[in-house]
């Protein structure tokens, strides 16, 4: 008895100890730290340079 | 320096997290909402720059110091910039000109985020190295991001040979301007940077020169700048005007930048660390008209400033043209700042840094000979503008522009045709043999398809020297019997009062028939079979910060360059506006480094095209023994 309720909480504490490290991180982290996320979210900025500038400034 | 792709530039890396900066909260610095699930809501009441905007807080906390003297350093308020532009204006007017100011000079100050975490906002923004906070700035990725059109480019040998300090000693921006000097506050009312106490000045590290073993150093000291004699030429920009497009942009128009040596006088030899006569000065562009669209005559005070100011360009040498031989300065009138240099509306505020002839340091009577053996340049090998002008109809010339197609087509030289040997004469990149030159059969089909004969005197153009220079090498390589480079290029023409044209010349094929000219390719085997030969130099004619490892192509499977290559940028041999250097400082240039006559000059760069420009001014130099690496340092970093 003793042996099957440590095989059934042993993942359960495993679960609480990962998820509670992700959410103890922000949301900032959470997606900064994802190049594929980041990737599929950001576009190219349209870059604001006038037609009218010549020169090398 | 290479565009960072939108994720790049707020990508945070897991490293960063182990860091100091790392475990403090990202609100402490961002604000922003960390509890939001959307960027929408994470993102509300955001700082993307704190150190812009909120630095007394953000970097403050735990730096108050430096945040504190930074507040009023120069690299944030530009006040010198700002001092210089007050003496020049109609005080009255200030605001508008202070509007000015703001809305494009300023654009391009910075704070702590922008030398050690991120590109400056100039620059795009975006990580450097994944949030990672360095206490030295990155030379290429932060102080060149602002500082590169002259700084940067003279530093790394995008113009002439680079700097010494990158060359030998690989040595960056910070290396000399530390933290002393960049968190500096400046004084209220400083008027150069120069003036900023904390500035370094070579002396710093150069000391006791009056003592040393050169006895130049002891003649000169305290009558010219270090730079007169251990500078390169350099960028001088001309007449800048500002204003807003129709769809509100700020734009700035620069009329022209010319790569020019001048040595002025010292208007203020009490300034500090300006105890002396001569220096060098650079041409600034500033333009009494150029605010013109914000607010008219608000520069009633233009002549109150120079604007041949005291210069310390970035290129230094420990030996110069200049100081090669007294008489290359004494007695050089065209060295020093002349009248007849100066625009009209500038004249009055020169007065004080003009040349006049008696001041001309006179000629040397007794010196030491150079022993240059300029006998065997092939001066037909270069053309001046007049020259084609006088002769662009005879029957035998053609002309091929050497410019992306279109360039080309906005505008060419009459008669010319339009070849890209980047695209048309070399295998393709997902080929399998990438960027070596196509067979010469098959280059000499593209040339006979333009109308071009191997008995033709080919003239070739560009804007900037070295496509035409590569195009020259490949036409010699396939057989062409007489090659000549445009001097002074498409600007040139068109300086000098010529007219452009988009009409195509009709162009009847011709035959080419090819002779080529295997010896003057070096394939990789060649290379590395004669890497110990002392009869052989191989020459990287990469910019400095390529050939010293710390960037590389983007198709180069690593950064470094040929085991023993002689680092000479191609700027050494071209100057801007493909107008190429004089054959004798370049032939007394190529002895100082060894690259001499009588030995195999093997030429290298990232893809063959830069080295194409440098084999052509080598045989222009005559030089009976060069080859070209064909693909390069993208081939060779492929196998060795």
């Amino acid at each position: 008895m003793f042996i099957k309720r440590k095989i059934y909480w042993l993942p359960v504490l495993l679960c609480l100890l990962i998820t509670s490290k992700v959410f103890s991180e922000s949301s900032c982290i959470l997606c900064h730290t994802d190049e594929k996320m980041l990737t599929k979210n950001l576009a190219e900025a349209k870059e604001q340079k006038s037609a009218m500038q010549s020169g090398a400034g | 320096m290479a565009p960072l792709t939108p994720q790049e530039k707020v990508l945070v890396s897991k490293e960063f997290l182990d860091t100091d900066h790392g475990e403090i909260e990202c609100k402490t610095c961002h604000n922003g909402n960390p509890e939001g699930r959307t960027k929408t809501e994470a993102h509300q009441g955001l700082e993307a720059q704190p150190s812009i905007n909120n630095a007394a807080s953000a970097c403050g906390e735990c730096h108050p110091e430096i945040a504190e003297s930074v507040a009023d350093s120069l690299h944030v308020t530009l006040a010198s910039f700002t001092e210089q532009l007050k003496a020049r204006a109609d005080i009255e007017k200030w605001e508008h000109i202070d509007r000015v100011r703001q809305n494009h000079c300023s654009a391009c100050h910075t704070n702590c985020g922008g030398c050690h975490v991120s590109r400056p906002a100039y620059a795009k923004k975006g990580f450097v190295d994944g949030h990672i906070f360095h206490a030295r700035p990155h030379s290429l990725n932060q102080c060149m991001a602002c500082h590169g059109s002259r700084v940067g480019n003279e530093f790394a040998g995008l113009k002439g040979q680079g700097d010494i300090h990158a060359q030998k000693y690989y040595m960056g921006c910070a290396d000399c301007h530390m933290g002393d000097e960049m968190h500096a506050a400046a004084p209220a009312g400083i008027k150069s940077r120069y003036d900023l106490k904390e500035a370094v000045q070579c002396t710093d590290c150069h000391k006791d020169l009056e003592y040393g073993s050169v006895l130049d150093h002891a003649v000169h000291l305290g009558k010219v700048q270090c730079q007169v004699c251990h500078s390169q030429s350099y960028t001088n920009c001309y007449s800048c005007h500002v204003g807003k497009d129709d769809k509100g942009i700020p734009y700035f128009q620069n009329k022209k930048d010319v790569e020019a040596f001048k040595i002025g006088l010292n208007p203020d030899p009490s300034a500090r660390g300006a105890a002396y006569k001569y220096m060098l000065v650079r041409h600034v562009p500033a333009d009494p008209r150029a605010y013109d669209y914000y607010v008219k005559e608000g520069m009633t005070n233009f002549d109150k400033v120079a604007t041949w100011k005291r210069a310390s360009p970035h290129n230094i040498r420990r030996r110069t043209w200049q100081s090669a031989e007294c008489n290359n300065c004494h007695g050089n009138r065209s060295l020093f700042l002349d009248r007849s240099d100066l625009l009209a509306y500038e004249i009055k505020a020169n007065e004080r840094v003009v040349v006049t002839d008696r001041q001309v340091p006179g000629r040397i009577a007794k010196t030491r000979s150079l022993s240059i053996n300029s006998g065997n340049v092939r001066r037909d090998m270069v053309v001046e503008i007049d020259w084609l002008h006088a002769n662009i109809n005879s029957k035998n010339i053609r002309l091929i522009d050497v410019r992306p197609k279109a360039a080309y087509e906005a505008g060419h030289i009459k008669g010319a045709v339009n070849i890209d040997p980047i695209t048309q004469l070399r295998w393709p990149w997902d080929s399998a043999k990438p960027q070596e030159l196509i067979h010469p059969e098959d280059l000499a089909k593209v040339f006979g398809n333009q109308g071009i004969a191997q008995g033709n005197h080919i003239i070739v153009y560009d804007s900037e020297g070295w496509r035409a220079g590569f195009l020259a090498s490949v036409l010699i390589y396939t057989g062409a019997e007489k090659v000549s480079f445009l001097a002074g290029g498409l600007n040139g023409w068109t300086e000098a009062g010529h007219s452009l044209t988009k009409a195509t010349p009709k162009v009847h094929p011709a035959s080419f028939e090819t002779k080529p000219q295997w010896r003057f390719i070096a394939d990789n085997a060649f290379v590395y079979n004669n890497l110990d030969n002392p009869l052989t130099v191989v020459v990287d004619v990469r910019t400095l910060d390529q050939s010293i490892g710390v960037t590389k192509h983007p198709k180069a499977l690593r950064a470094g360059r040929i085991p023993g290559s002689a680092k000479l940028p191609l700027g050494s041999l071209y100057m801007d506006h493909a107008r190429p250097r004089s054959p004798e400082s370049l032939l007394w240039l190529l002895k100082t480094r060894g690259i001499t006559p009588d030995k195999t000059v093997i030429v290298t760069c990232n893809t063959g095209a830069g080295a194409g420009a440098a084999f052509f001014m080598f045989k222009y130099l005559g030089y009976p023994d060069v080859r070209l690496h064909d693909a390069a340092w993208v081939s060779w970093s492929s196998i060795y």
